[in-house]
């Protein structure tokens, strides 16, 4: 027992002694500096989340302050019926976001609208580079019919309150925010297509891969500096006359932008201005023009082909592809240089029954 | 003799290429099923029937990135001897495999 005690105490004293060292007392003496930055650092690191916040508040009440510049928009308010005017449109008002004005997208009016351009105008004012901190406001066409269009689509759900999936009356409108390939949304627009179209769900190979395929083509090319930055929209509206339209878009790069074409000299000559987008449509639709990915590339490059080949099937009304300066109308081949670059790619088609 | 069913085993809606490009991807059905049935086939030298039966579609980069895989890997002739393909649904998805697997190489379709 008093060995055990003695023990006991060498090892008290030992550790008393310990305690009064310098290197000991500099140690605890660091801790608790340690404890006292860490707690300072924190306690700024708040400061300024609340500075930065309330400057955020005050920069976006003094943007909605700002009156509005109203923009008015072409009475064919359809992306692909009217594609050049709809892209100078939407150039117009990004150019006023960019100089930080609000805009007042004025649509009261329009004659016509086609859910391809509900769609468009959904992805670019949900696209904060496109935004800019600014403001868009506007509201539904004053025509009952095109109002319908608008509300259906679950545009106001989208605008106000960044809505991730909605289905309206049928329809389905969709963000994909982890910009990845997603069959189960494919499946879910394939079947609002197909019931509404052909009443039941038929097999139709085509339209779940010609989705899958736009899905893909966005998580690869979308981006030239990294795969899967883009977002991708789906927008499928079924029609009043057992047509279903779908919209497939992102404002990306474009897939000419992101091309890459095998020979050195057709890289230069295409630099220099000589060679233009839309002499390398038939290159991209046979699959030749190669994207800036690596991995792979030999057996790489099949989408757009099939694309194309599924286009040509009767169940197909209209198939277009636009993307930069370019428009492709890929049931019949012909293309039509733009006048306005749209810097992303948009996939229309419609989908009507048999005859 | 061992039987893939696409729909049942794997997805009734197969997805893109890669892995990171979503799920259900052809890279992963490579992986996780063909290639191994690929190789107990060989070994027991006995046929391999896929059934593409119950799916949605078959997306092109799906089957290039697996069957096309097994065509590079384990050479044509060799797996258009393994491989039967049940497509009664739609006999276009058996003919789109055998495509890929006569010419995985894009350069050479």
């Amino acid at each position: 027992m008093g060995k055990k005690n003695r023990l006991l105490g060498n090892i008290r004293a030992r550790y008393q002694k310990k305690r009064k060292s310098k290197k000991w007392k500099h140690r605890k003496l660091s801790k608790v500096r340690e404890k006292k930055r860490k707690a300072s650092y924190e306690r700024l690191l708040r400061r300024y989340e609340k500075i930065r916040r309330d400057q955020a508040r005050k920069e976006y009440y003094l943007q909605r302050s700002k009156t509005p510049i109203a923009l008015k928009a072409p009475a064919d308010f359809s992306l692909i019926n009217n594609t050049d005017e709809i892209l100078e449109y939407w150039e117009n008002v990004g150019s006023e976001l960019q100089k930080k004005e609000n805009v007042f997208v004025d649509i009261d009016h329009i004659e016509s609208l086609t859910s391809d351009a509900v769609a468009l105008m959904i992805a670019y004012i949900n696209n904060s580079d496109f935004m800019n901190d600014s403001i868009i406001v506007g509201r539904a066409p004053r025509k009952r019919n095109l109002a319908k269009i608008f509300t259906q689509s679950g545009f106001y759900k989208y605008v106000f309150s960044q809505g991730k999936f909605d289905i309206s009356n049928g329809e389905i409108l969709h963000k994909e925010t982890n910009n990845k390939v997603v069959p189960e949304i494919a499946v879910s627009s394939f079947l609002v297509g197909a019931e509404h179209t052909f009443g039941k769900d038929i097999p139709f190979d085509g339209l779940y891969e010609i989705l899958i395929e736009c899905m893909s083509n966005t998580h690869n090319h979308a981006s030239l500096n990294r795969k899967d930055k883009c977002k991708w929209w789906i927008y499928t509206h079924p029609d009043d006359h057992k047509v279903t339209c779908y919209s497939f878009l992102d404002l990306g790069v474009g897939i000419f932008e992101s091309m890459r074409t095998k020979g050195f000299f057709t890289k230069v000559l295409k630099t220099v201005g000589i060679y233009k987008n839309i002499d390398f449509v038939t290159d991209l639709l046979d699959g030749k023009i190669q994207s800036r990915m690596e991995k792979d590339r030999k057996i790489r490059g099949k989408g757009i082909p099939e694309i194309v080949k599924h286009s040509k099937n009767d169940l197909f009304r209209t198939f277009i592809l636009i993307t930069n300066d370019v428009k492709i109308d890929l049931k019949t081949g012909e293309c039509q240089q733009l006048g306005h670059n749209f810097s992303g790619t948009f996939f229309y088609w419609e989908i009507k029954p048999h005859t | 003799m061992e039987t893939i069913s696409i729909a049942k085993d794997f997805s009734k809606n197969p997805g893109a290429r890669y892995g990171d490009d979503g799920d259900f991807s052809g890279e992963l059905f490579y992986k996780e099923l063909l290639l191994p049935a690929f190789e107990r086939a060989i070994n027991s030298k006995q046929k391999l029937t896929i059934d593409l039966n119950g799916i949605y579609g078959f997306p092109s980069s799906f089957v290039s990135e697996s069957f096309g895989k097994l065509s590079i890997e384990k050479g044509a002739n060799n797996v258009i001897s393994v491989l039967v393909f049940i497509s009664d649904e739609n006999p276009i998805r058996a003919e789109k495999a055998i495509a890929e697997i006569k010419s995985p190489i894009k350069d050479e379709q």
